[in-house]
């Protein structure tokens, strides 16, 4: 399952070494530790679910149990900011709607 | 003959709540000669139907609609058609930002009789004293006003501003419901208008540039007089560009030393180049205790194409003068201005983030340009390169970009203004209690 999106009106930047996400819609910024950055930039990669446990557990000791609920929880509250979308009905002139993309 | 003033809320928030000056200024112009209620839809949270409800009791003869802010607009027109509903008969003016600058907009948007423009108290009154009389106030219409005339529109041009504004009465506070519990401060405008005609600035064009003061001991005598009814409270002046005439401010200074010992602190709205050292003490020892400053760049090419004539070092030197004296300068930058490169943007960023680095006790601000209807930046967009990508007037909130000009594209406005943000948030965790 892919993670949501990042919608194109949020920015990420890294900072002297400090973390942060701006949605530029609402003009609100959040600063934001390693690991949920990293889970930001999973989203914008458009990894799967899988695949961001993977890398997180590559960088963290936790174990994927404890990995998994963590990334979930975490998106939802992005979510709730206005920092990650569902995965969206893309739509183009020339290709109509697709689901998905 | 009984008239209703209503300030219709709006989405934005602003920093602490401010009294609806222009209505009180309106139900004073006509309080001696009508039954007069104002109904603050900002500082006492009414929504527009919560104001209908209350007209709907009122039964005002008179609605008159103010809105200095765009932002506004939506919640006037709800109000306005509300009343319309269950008031028919009721005239209904609309003045502010909006009827001023789009008269024809605001009386094809809403069943508005009258669109008042630019400066309200005398073309009001006289529509209040016409039908007091039984006329139409469409007959011999007084400069100022728009209205309907079967098919087409009737704009009588631009009022002759108030040449004493000694003249008018006190603003009519008494009648705001709660008056002062909602209001953080007591606001008092101590002149009006501003010279200048900054492309970016709609409330210039407002007062159609031109600055009136008031008496020093008119201005020194309204605060006393809140003092003696409501007690002490910090007082905000609103006025555009409090500093503009120095021999004035310094009376005012004198003037306002008694109420010192009566806890008077005060704010108030300048520019950088209007200020110097013994300016800022003398106002330091008045009670000002914050000033807002629009300094809006750090290029020296794009201040002198807003007409500034002060550098960024020299800024700085203001901003430590002030603090000495501690008075705290809330200082604002825009960023998106069509003259503005890369490179003056880049100097804009870097000058901001050493601010709040070496200077954490200034109040920091970045606000995205926003083409206000009314200025020539609205007026004029392609002509200065720029290309507004969202123009509802009503969202209007200075956090989001909304333009792309010729030398920026919205990416690099988004990015100074994350950069710049940052710093300024990097301050506050720093020094929360400075900013």
């Amino acid at each position: 399952m892919k993670l949501p999106q990042v919608p194109g009106r949020v920015m990420l930047r890294e900072d002297g070494g400090e973390w942060y996400a701006m949605n530029l819609e609402t003009g609100n910024l959040f600063k934001l530790n390693r690991s949920a950055f990293d889970i930001l930039s999973f989203c914008q990669r458009g990894l799967t679910v899988d695949e961001a446990v993977a890398e997180m557990s590559a960088h963290h000791q936790s174990g994927l149990d404890k990995i998994r609920p963590d990334i979930i929880k975490t998106i939802a509250r992005f979510k709730e900011y206005g920092l990650l979308v569902e995965t969206a009905v893309v739509e183009t002139a020339a290709e109509g709607t697709v689901e998905g993309k | 003959m009984k008239v209703l003033l209503a300030f219709p809320p709006h989405p934005v928030p602003y920093p602490g709540r401010v009294e609806p000056l222009g209505v009180e200024y309106l139900a004073a112009a006509v309080s001696d000669r009508a039954e007069v209620g104002i109904f603050d839809g900002y500082g006492g949270r009414l929504s527009p139907a919560g104001i209908v409800a209350g007209a709907g009791r009122f039964a005002p003869d008179v609605l008159g609609v103010s809105t200095p802010h765009n932002s506004q607009v939506p919640a006037a027109l709800e109000l306005i058609r509300g009343v319309r509903r269950i008031l028919p008969a009721t005239t209904i003016v609309w003045g502010g930002n909006w009827p001023t600058f789009a008269p024809e907009r605001a009386l094809a948007d809403g069943p508005v009789d009258f669109a008042v423009r630019h400066e309200g108290e005398s073309t009001f009154r006289h529509i209040v004293d016409a039908l007091a009389a039984g006329r139409d106030p469409r007959r011999d219409p007084p400069p100022g006003l728009a209205f309907r005339d079967g098919g087409r529109v009737v704009n009588t041009g631009a009022p002759e501003l108030i040449a004493d504004l000694d003249s008018l009465p006190f603003p009519a506070r008494h009648l705001v419901p709660g008056y002062p519990a909602p209001y953080t401060s007591y606001s008092i405008i101590a002149s009006r208008g501003c010279p200048f005609r900054c492309p970016n600035c709609s409330t210039s064009e407002m007062w159609l540039h031109r600055r009136r003061q008031r008496s020093a001991t008119a201005v020194a005598a309204e605060i006393q007089g809140l003092f003696a009814a409501y007690g002490p409270h910090p007082v905000g002046f609103v006025d555009d560009l409090f500093t503009g005439k120095r021999r004035w401010v310094m009376e005012l200074c004198v003037a306002l030393q008694p109420l010192r010992a009566a806890g008077l602190t005060w704010h108030c709205n300048t520019r950088v180049d209007y200020l110097d050292a013994e300016l800022i003490a003398a106002m330091a020892r008045a009670g000002c205790s914050s000033m807002f400053l629009g300094m809006e760049s750090a290029s020296i090419r794009v201040l002198r194409q807003l007409g500034k004539h002060y550098t960024p070092a020299g800024a700085r030197a203001t901003f430590a003068a002030c603090l000495e004296h501690g008075i705290e300068p809330n200082v604002s930058f825009m960023i998106g201005l069509p003259f503005e490169t890369r490179a003056d943007l880049e100097e804009t960023v870097n000058f901001v983030v050493a601010l709040c680095r070496d200077m954490p006790r200034v109040r920091v601000g970045v606000r995205h340009l926003t083409p206000l209807f009314g200025t020539r930046l609205h007026r004029e967009s392609a002509a200065f390169g720029l290309e507004i990508l969202d123009d509802d007037q009503s969202r209007l909130d200075l956090l989001v970009s909304r333009v792309k000009t010729r030398h920026l594209s919205r990416r690099d406005i988004d990015e100074a203004y994350m950069r710049m943000r940052i710093a300024i948030g990097r301050k506050h965790a720093l020094d929360p209690g400075g900013a």
